[in-house]
């Protein structure tokens, strides 16, 4: 599917208190995003409110396919994301975890894609085993894995590297770059090694107005 | 100004005249007289929740801070009602039938009503203020409205057959004379102003902190 | 039409396996419930001794317990989610009523095996006549479907709010009170041996009750869910 992500005055307030405000920006089939700013600046909050997750206090995001509009739930369905705050089930094993995602997303069982994933981030072995064994590292690649599974058009990740050695990050990258041409990808980071590979397009979140970084 | 004073004057008549004016309740004694206050009380308890459920409703149709603080209120301003329709229930309840308690089924759905409202703002309480607690609490107030008319219709068909006692029958349905009819409309009316005055008063005080803190 | 079905059921069964599987490996709430159960059941069993009850005293021991196991057991399924950090993913995965009637199925199959043990051990313990076990049954069976009708949307508020473990029985009670009362009565009524005829109301009732809350269930629910 092809789609292109439209942001418009998007602002988010807690309690009187301005996370955000007049954000704008429309990204077009294959844009790379990187969001960047210090910590309390929102790029967590804007990346859920692209998503579905929170409701902004203003504004509006579309995504568009050609000329329809999509709703929030068919938005929430062709999001893929991954963020330190959002876990999968500890109880279960890798390969469960995604094919229990994949069936709720209402996908054709697709095994090969699973195993396929599993193995570029190095997790074969283990995908048999209960998430509450896997190191934090481990986990977020299972994380990474869960949110590229759909082959998501909009994709929204969340310091994608947090907790990943080197071996981990280049594996993300390489999954980054086989993301269909036309997929659009948001990712909220602060490291400007990430900033510099994969920011094609730039947005800083400034301090938030009124509140101290 | 002037209809403040007006209404005090008024509810002052409607107290002295509930004591004087009305005659006792033939069978019932002077005991009878609490009923220009509980009936009224119980009223106004209805009432509030009711109120605090259409505005529940309205807050999930279109969130505004307002209609949160409206079901709130109201939900507060019952309970206070409620529970002093409970206590002069019971008090009636002594003087007619020789005990507070003993869940007439008039009694069980005021305490039910009672218990309604303390759970409401038990959760309101224990989450944070903000659009969460709005609709969670708006839910709720809904959810839990729907037991009340399973409440009304059941009770009475489990709990007559079990306590087949004439007096609750005869209790429910007063012979009321004109006399005790006029001070019972009216008292009706003074309670429920009583509760408008209170919760006008309320959102306009809302309305001004609002302002204040849209100015800061 | 029959495609989006088909979907739709395919979603449920997922998310039921999904909560099976878990309940499977912790059995957390099996074995909490089971344990609370046989204590409850202990302690009424040594507090009433060798005297015999009434029949309308068994029926409300009987419902107590119930309700208090389930109080203790059906909560978890959404505070898991909301503790654990995995409910936004849910939400983005699945849509709202699919998440409510996966849970509100997952509840009745835990609170069913739960009251046939419990009802079981009851039988057991403190051997109270059994007029018609059938209908015994049957009582049972359409009041733990309204129990779990009720207490899914109650548990789906909780996990959204501090002090969890007091509160869900605390917005429990005056929901569930209606119903309570009219299993309690429809229960003692089996218990001394009367036929579907004399609790045709109540069982009338019972399945009006599990109807009502469901439906509203499921048009609310999202405004729970979601943020």
């Amino acid at each position: 599917m092809i789609v292109i992500l439209q942001v418009e005055q998007l602002s988010k307030s807690y309690n009187r208190r301005i996370i955000f405000e007049g954000i704008s920006f429309t990204m077009e089939p294959g844009d790379r995003l990187v969001v960047t700013g210090p910590n309390g600046s929102g790029k967590s909050t804007l990346l859920k409110i692209i998503c579905g997750l929170l409701q902004p206090s203003s504004g509006t995001v579309h995504l568009s396919n050609g000329s329809k509009k999509m709703d929030l739930a068919e938005r929430k369905q062709c999001c893929g994301y991954a963020s330190p705050e959002v876990n999968l089930y500890d109880r279960l094993t890798a390969y469960e975890n995604l094919s229990f995602f994949a069936a709720l997303r209402g996908l054709p069982p697709c095994r090969e894609r699973m195993v396929e994933l599993l193995k570029r981030l190095q997790l074969k072995e283990y995908m048999h085993q209960p998430l509450c064994s896997y190191s934090s590292g481990m986990k977020q690649r299972v994380k990474l894995a869960c949110a590229l599974l759909h082959e998501p058009c909009l994709l929204l990740l969340d310091e994608p590297s947090c907790n990943l050695d080197e071996q981990g990050r280049r594996a993300l990258e390489e999954l980054l770059n086989l993301r269909p041409l036309h997929g659009i990808t948001i990712i909220a980071t602060n490291e400007t090694e990430e900033v510099e590979k994969f920011g094609q397009k730039l947005l800083s979140l400034g301090v938030p107005p009124g509140g101290a970084a | 100004m002037i209809l403040k004073i007006l209404f005090g004057a008024y509810m002052l008549l409607v107290i002295a005249a509930a004591f004087l004016y009305a005659p006792p309740a033939l069978g019932l004694g002077e005991i009878s007289r609490i009923i220009y206050f509980h009936v009224p009380l119980a009223w106004v308890g209805v009432l509030a929740y009711l109120v605090s459920m259409v505005n529940s409703i309205r807050y999930l149709k279109r969130p505004l801070a307002e209609y949160d603080f409206r079901a709130a209120i109201n939900a507060e301003i019952g309970l206070v009602f409620t529970l002093l329709a409970t206590v002069t229930g019971a008090i009636f309840a002594r003087g007619t039938w020789g005990v507070y308690w003993n869940w007439d089924p008039r009694q069980t759905s005021i305490f039910v009503l009672l218990l309604i409202y303390g759970a409401y703002l038990v959760l309101r309480s224990s989450l944070e203020d903000g659009e969460k607690r709005a609709r969670l609490a708006a839910v709720y107030s809904i959810v839990a409205f729907i037991s009340v008319p399973f409440l009304v219709f059941i009770i009475p068909r489990l709990y007559v057959t079990l306590h087949p006692d004439p007096i609750i029958n005869q209790s429910g349905q007063l012979q009321m004379n004109a006399r005790m009819m006029q001070v019972f409309l009216a008292s009706l009316l003074g309670f429920t102003g009583i509760y408008w005055w209170i919760y006008s008063l309320q959102v306009r005080l809302y309305k001004v902190v609002e302002r204040l803190e849209g100015q800061k | 039409m029959g495609k989006s079905c088909s979907l739709w059921v395919s979603r449920l069964a997922a998310l039921l396996k999904k909560d099976l599987l878990e309940e499977f490996r912790t059995r957390y709430a099996i074995n909490a419930l089971l344990m609370f159960a046989v204590t409850a059941l202990v302690m009424v069993s040594f507090a009433v001794g060798v005297n015999t009850l009434s029949a309308t005293l068994h029926a409300a021991l009987l419902w107590i317990i119930l309700f208090f196991a389930s109080m203790s057991g059906l909560g978890r399924s959404f505070v898991k989610e909301e503790e654990k950090n995995t409910a936004p993913a849910l939400r983005l995965a699945a849509p709202a009523e699919v998440v409510y009637v996966g849970k509100l199925v997952f509840n009745f199959l835990i609170m069913l095996v739960l009251a046939a043990l419990i009802l079981l051990l009851y039988l057991f313990l403190l051997n109270p006549p059994l007029g018609s076990p059938a209908l015994l049954v049957l009582v049972i069976f359409l009041g733990v479907a309204g129990l779990s009708g009720a207490t899914t949307i109650l548990a789906a508020i909780v996990a959204r709010a501090a002090n969890q473990g007091t509160l869900l029985p605390v917005l429990s009670f005056p929901v569930l009170l209606p119903l309570l009362i009219t299993a309690i009565n429809a229960t003692r009524v089996a218990i001394e041996g009367g036929g579907v005829g004399d609790v045709s109301q109540g069982l009338l009732f019972l399945v009006a009750y599990g109807v009502i809350i469901i439906t509203a269930s499921l048009l609310l629910f999202d405004f729970v869910w979601s943020d």
